[in-house]
C-alpha cells in the first residue's frame, strides 16, 4: 500500500520473454480484459491463481470475481500468476519482481492480494509468488507498507496450515463479500483518521465470512490433538461462518469474460448452472462446503448462454457445476441450447454425467461427448463399497448405462475409482478387477464389428484422501506401502490390453492428505519445502517426495499423526471454528452410517435430512421446479 | 461462396502470440463480428480461414495475410471495421479486398518477405564496416544454417533479395527481403551469419516484417495486387 508510484517492470521484463517457453503467459491485452488506470485507481487488488495463466484461466472463480471488482468504482483488479520455471530463474537473476499482468507492476504495490484455495498442492507457489512479489512470506513480518495477503476458494475451510502466511481468509462464496471488502479499502483510504494496516485489518475484520487467524489462539494437548481454538478478541467469533449467495439468478456473472490468446486447460466458454450439490457422497467436501443447493434459471441461463457466445466468439460451451445432470430442467435446458448453438455451430460440454440421471436422450445433445467420449464416476467397484460412500448405483444400473452408451454409438468411456476407501476390503478391489473385465465383454459384445477397433475403455484409480468438513474427515487412512499393494494389486489384475488404467502418484496423495487435515503447525514445514525448492507440487513431473519428508522432518512433523490417526468423536478437529452450515452431528451421524452401509437419500428428493445448512444460512433450496 | 483477403497488422504484445493462437483469435474475433462464415466439412466443422506464412513468435508485423471465406457478399470496408471492433488491441486489419474464389492459396504465392530489423552490435560498427560486412557476405555466397531437420545450405543470392544497412544512435538498423521456404534464410540467420561469424556479440533488439510478396513475371506484387 506505499503512496509512492511504482513503475511497470515490463521494460525489463520484456527483455527476458524472448527467451522463456510461452511469453503470452505474461502479457495481457486479451479480449476482454481490463485495462485500467494503475495510478488513478483508488483500491487496487492483485487476484492471484497460484499456478500457471493456462491453469489459473480455466478457473471460472478467477473470471467472477475479476469481473465483479473491475465493476466497481476507483476500483481496479488484475491477475497475477505463477510464473513457470524458467522465468523465475530470470526475475530472480535480474532482481524483477514478480507483477500483475494488465499493468506489470510488482504485488507489493496492490492493496490487497488474494489467492484462490483450490488445492493443498500449491501452496508452495503461494509462499513462492510472494517472496517473488516482495512482500514478507510471514504475515507477522509485514508492515504498514505491505499489502493484505488473503486466501479464499475452497482451501480456506480448512485454512490452519495456511495461518502463518494470510493476513485473513475468506470463507465461502465470494462475489458479494470481495465488494464489502473493497469498499472497507475504499473507506479506509478515504478518511484521514483512519490508522494503519492494523486499523484496515480490524474493519475487514467485521465482515462476515472474514477469519482472521491471528485473532485466535490455538492450544495442544500432550497428545499432539488440538485442545481448543480460542478467539483473542471480543469480535472475534468463535465460528466463522460461510458466505453464500442466496439467488443465483440475481448474482454478478460475467457475461464478458476474457478470452486468453493461449491455449488453455478449457478454452471455452462456461455458464454455472448451479451451485451446491446434495447427493451426499461421504468423500466429498465439495457437497458439504457449498450446500445448499441453489440452481439458476433455464430463462437465465439461455440468456447468459448467448451473452457469452456472442461477446466471446467461443465454438464451445460449458454447462458447468458440481453435477449438471441433476439440473432439475436439464432436459429442456439442453433442448433448448442446443437449438440456438446448433444454428451457431457451437458445441455443448457437460463436465460429466451421474450415472443415475444419465439418459441417451440428455448425451446425444452433447456433442462434445462424441470426441471425448463419455466419462461416469462409480468410486467403488461393488455395490456394497459403493453404499458406503452412498453412491447407490447398483451393478445392475451401472452395466445397463454402459451397454446403452455403447449402442448409441459412443466407443470411448472413461470410468473414475478410488482405493484405500474407509471400510474397504480386498474383495472390493478383485470387484473392481470383476468390473473391468464384465464392462470389456460387454462393450465387446455390443459394438457392432467395424468399431471395435476404436473402443477405449479407461479406469481412472487414484488413492482416497480424506477431507475436512466431510464424514470421513476422523477415518484414518492406509499406509503409503499398503496403497502400493493395493495399486500394484489393480495394474496386474486388470486386464492393462482391453482396460487402460490410469493411477496417480501416491506420495502426492500422501502429502495432500497431511495438509488437507493439517493444523498451523504444519506452515513451519510449508515453509521449510518452499525454502529447500519446492514448487509445483501438483505437477508429477515437479513434485519431489523427498523435500517433503525432509520437510516435515525438520518442522518436528509427523505425517502419521495426520493421514493415519482415527480421531474420536470428542476431538476438536483444527477446522471446527470455520462453519459450512452443516453440523458435525450431521457428519457424524453419516460417518456411523458408512459402517452400516445404509444410504442417505438426495434431500432434493423431498425428504431433509437435517445436516443444518439451510436453517442456519437462512436460504432455502433453490430448483427451478419450486420456483 | 466469397473470398475476402486481409492484410493483417501486428503490433507490440501480440508479437508474443504464436501464430496458431493468431490464428485462433482472427476464427474467434470474426464469429464475434458475427461474418457469416463458411464452415469446413466434416466431423468438427470451423470457420474456412487461410493464412500466408506464419510470423515467427517476437516479431511484429505490418502486413500479414489471410483470407476468409464467406456466404454472403459483404463490402470489405465493412468487414475491416466489423473485424477491428471484435479484435483485441494489437491485432488490426489494415487492408481488406475480395479475390476470386478458386484462386491459388496464399501459402503456395507468397514467395519473398520483406523486413526492417534492429539490432545492437558490440562494439557498434561504423557504415563503412557494414558495407565491408555486406560485400564479405555476397563474396562467401554459400552457407550451412542449422534447421530443425539438420544442416542445410543455402545461396546468398537466392536467399537474399535485398540487404540496406545503416547506423543510428548505435544501433544498426536492417532493411532485408528474403526468400521464403526452402531456399530461405530468416532474419536472425541472417544477422547470425554477418555479426556472429565475425565474432561481433549481436542482439536483435526488434524484427518488424513489413511485407509479404508473389512473384508475377519477374515483379514482387503483393497478394492484393494479385486480385486485380
Amino acid at each position: 500500500m506505499a503512496e509512492t508510484k511504482i513503475d511497470s517492470v515490463w521494460p525489463r521484463l520484456e527483455r527476458v520473454l524472448p527467451e522463456v517457453e510461452r511469453p503470452g503467459r505474461y502479457t495481457n491485452k486479451e479480449w476482454g480484459a481490463y485495462h485500467n488506470d494503475f495510478d488513478k485507481a483508488l483500491v487496487r487488488v492483485a487476484l492471484a491463481y497460484p499456478d500457471i495463466y493456462e491453469v489459473g484461466m480455466s478457473h471460472l472463480g478467477l473470471q467472477i470475481l475479476y469481473e465483479v471488482l473491475n465493476r466497481l468504482p476507483s476500483t481496479l483488479a488484475e491477475r497475477a500468476f505463477a510464473p513457470w520455471l524458467d522465468l523465475e530463474e530470470r526475475l530472480r537473476a535480474s532482481d524483477i519482481p514478480l507483477f500483475s499482468l494488465e499493468s506489470h507492476r510488482p504485488l507489493r504495490a496492490f492493496d490487497l492480494v488474494g489467492f484462490s484455495l483450490q488445492t493443498e498442492m500449491t501452496y508452495t507457489n503461494i509462499l513462492n509468488m510472494l517472496d517473488l512479489g516482495r512482500i514478507p512470506i510471514r504475515s507477522e513480518q509485514r508492515n504498514e507498507d505491505d499489502p493484505l495477503v488473503i486466501g479464499g476458494g475452497p482451501g480456506a475451510f480448512n485454512p490452519e496450515p495456511l495461518a502463518d502466511f494470510f493476513d485473513l481468509f475468506l470463507i465461502g462464496e465470494g462475489e458479494e463479500a470481495v465488494v464489502d471488502i473493497a469498499m472497507a479499502v475504499a473507506d479506509h483510504k478515504r478518511s484521514s483518521d483512519s490508522g494503519g494496516r492494523e486499523a484496515l485489518l480490524a474493519r475487514i475484520a467485521g465482515i462476515a465470512g472474514v477469519y482472521v487467524p491471528s485473532q485466535y489462539a490455538v492450544d495442544y494437548e500432550d497428545s499432539g490433538q488440538v485442545a481448543n481454538v480460542t478467539p483473542v478478541s471480543a469480535e472475534a467469533p468463535p465460528v466463522v461462518q460461510k458466505r453464500v449467495v442466496s439467488d443465483l439468478n440475481a448474482a454478478p456473472y460475467p457475461t464478458r469474460p476474457i478470452v486468453p490468446f493461449m491455449n488453455i486447460v478449457h478454452g471455452r466458454a462456461t455458464v454455472e448452472v448451479m451451485r451446491g450439490c446434495t447427493r451426499g457422497c461421504r468423500f466429498c467436501q465439495a457437497g458439504i462446503v457449498y450446500r445448499p443447493t441453489r440452481e439458476r434459471s433455464t430463462k437465465k441461463l439461455l440468456g447468459q448462454a448467448d451473452a457469452v457466445l456472442s461477446s466471446t466468439g467461443h465454438e464451445e460451451i460449458s454447462l458447468a457445476s458440481l453435477s449438471t445432470s441433476d439440473h432439475s430442467e436439464i432436459a429442456r435446458l439442453l433442448r433448448r441450447l442446443s437449438a440456438s448453438t446448433n444454428q451457431r455451430g457451437v458445441a455443448i460440454s457437460l463436465p460429466s454425467l451421474r450415472i443415475d440421471s444419465f439418459s441417451i436422450g440428455l448425451a446425444e445433445q452433447v456433442a462434445g461427448f462424441k470426441r471425448t467420449g463419455l466419462t461416469f464416476a462409480p468410486e467403488a467397484g461393488t455395490a456394497r463399497l459403493r453404499r458406503v460412500i452412498n453412491k447407490e448405483i447398483s451393478e445392475e444400473s451401472l452395466m445397463e448405462v454402459v451397454k446403452a452408451v455403447f449402442e448409441t454409438g459412443w466407443d470411448k468411456i472413461k470410468l473414475y475409482f478410488m482405493f484405500g476407501l474407509p471400510h474397504e476390503e480386498w474383495s472390493d478391489l478383485e470387484g473392481l478387477v470383476e468390473l473391468s473385465r464384465k464392462i470389456h465383454d460387454l462393450a465387446v459384445a455390443t459394438v457392432p464389428p467395424r468399431r471395435k477397433g476404436r473402443l477405449r475403455i479407461t479406469f481412472n484409480v487414484s488413492p482416497f484422501v480424506a477431507k475436512a468438513h466431510t464424514p470421513f474427515q476422523w477415518e484414518g487412512q492406509e499406509s503409503l506401502n499398503e496403497l502400493a499393494r493395493k495399486r500394484d494389486f489393480l495394474k496386474e489384475k486388470i486386464n492393462r490390453k482391453r482396460v487402460a488404467v490410469k493411477t496417480h502418484d501416491l506420495e502426492q496423495a500422501h502429502v495432500e492428505a497431511v495438509l488437507a487435515r493439517g493444523d498451523r503447525r504444519l506452515s513451519a514445514a510449508i515453509f521449510r519445502a518452499w525454502q529447500l525448492g519446492a514448487r509445483f507440487d501438483a505437477w508429477k513431473e515437479y513434485f519431489d517426495y523427498s523435500i517433503w519428508t525432509r520437510a516435515l522432518a525438520e518442522a518436528d512433523v509427523s505425517p502419521d499423526f495426520y493421514v493415519s490417526r482415527a480421531r474420536a468423536r470428542s476431538e476438536v478437529l483444527p477446522w471446527d471454528h470455520i462453519g459450512t452450515g452443516v453440523s458435525k452431528e450431521f457428519l457424524w451421524e453419516e460417518h456411523e452410517r458408512a459402517a452400516d452401509e445404509a444410504i442417505t437419500p438426495d434431500c432434493r428428493g423431498g425428504e431433509c435430512t437435517e445436516c443444518g445448512a439451510c436453517p442456519v444460512l437462512g436460504i432455502p433450496l433453490i430448483s427451478c421446479i419450486s420456483q | 461462396m466469397y473470398r475476402v483477403r486481409l492484410r493483417l497488422a501486428k503490433t507490440e504484445f501480440a508479437k508474443f502470440v504464436s501464430h496458431l493462437e493468431t490464428m485462433q483469435a482472427l476464427a474467434r474475433g470474426a464469429r464475434r463480428a458475427r461474418l457469416p462464415l463458411v464452415l469446413t466439412q466434416g466431423f468438427n466443422p470451423h470457420a474456412k480461414i487461410s493464412w500466408g506464412p506464419p510470423l515467427s513468435v517476437g516479431q511484429t508485423s505490418d502486413s500479414e495475410y489471410l483470407d476468409l471465406f464467406l456466404e454472403k457478399f459483404i463490402r470489405p470496408e465493412e468487414v475491416k471495421a466489423r473485424l477491428n471492433e471484435a479484435l483485441p488491441e494489437h491485432l488490426r486489419i489494415v487492408g481488406a479486398k475480395y479475390v476470386y474464389k478458386d484462386a491459388p492459396s496464399l501459402g503456395g504465392i507468397i514467395a519473398v518477405a520483406s523486413y526492417e530489423v534492429a539490432v545492437e552490435v558490440v562494439p557498434v560498427p561504423g557504415n563503412d564496416q557494414l558495407t565491408a560486412a555486406r560485400a564479405r557476405f555476397f563474396e562467401k555466397g554459400s552457407f550451412e544454417v542449422k534447421r530443425k531437420k539438420g544442416m542445410r545450405t543455402k545461396q546468398a543470392d537466392k536467399a537474399v533479395r535485398r540487404m540496406e544497412m545503416n547506423v543510428r544512435d548505435g544501433v544498426v538498423e536492417l532493411d532485408l527481403s528474403l526468400a521464403l521456404g526452402a531456399d530461405g534464410l530468416k532474419p536472425s540467420e541472417v544477422c547470425e551469419l554477418l555479426f556472429g561469424a565475425n565474432g561481433q556479440s549481436h542482439t536483435v533488439l526488434a524484427a518488424k516484417r513489413t511485407g509479404l510478396f508473389a512473384e508475377n513475371r519477374g515483379d514482387l506484387v503483393t497478394p492484393f495486387d494479385l486480385a486485380d
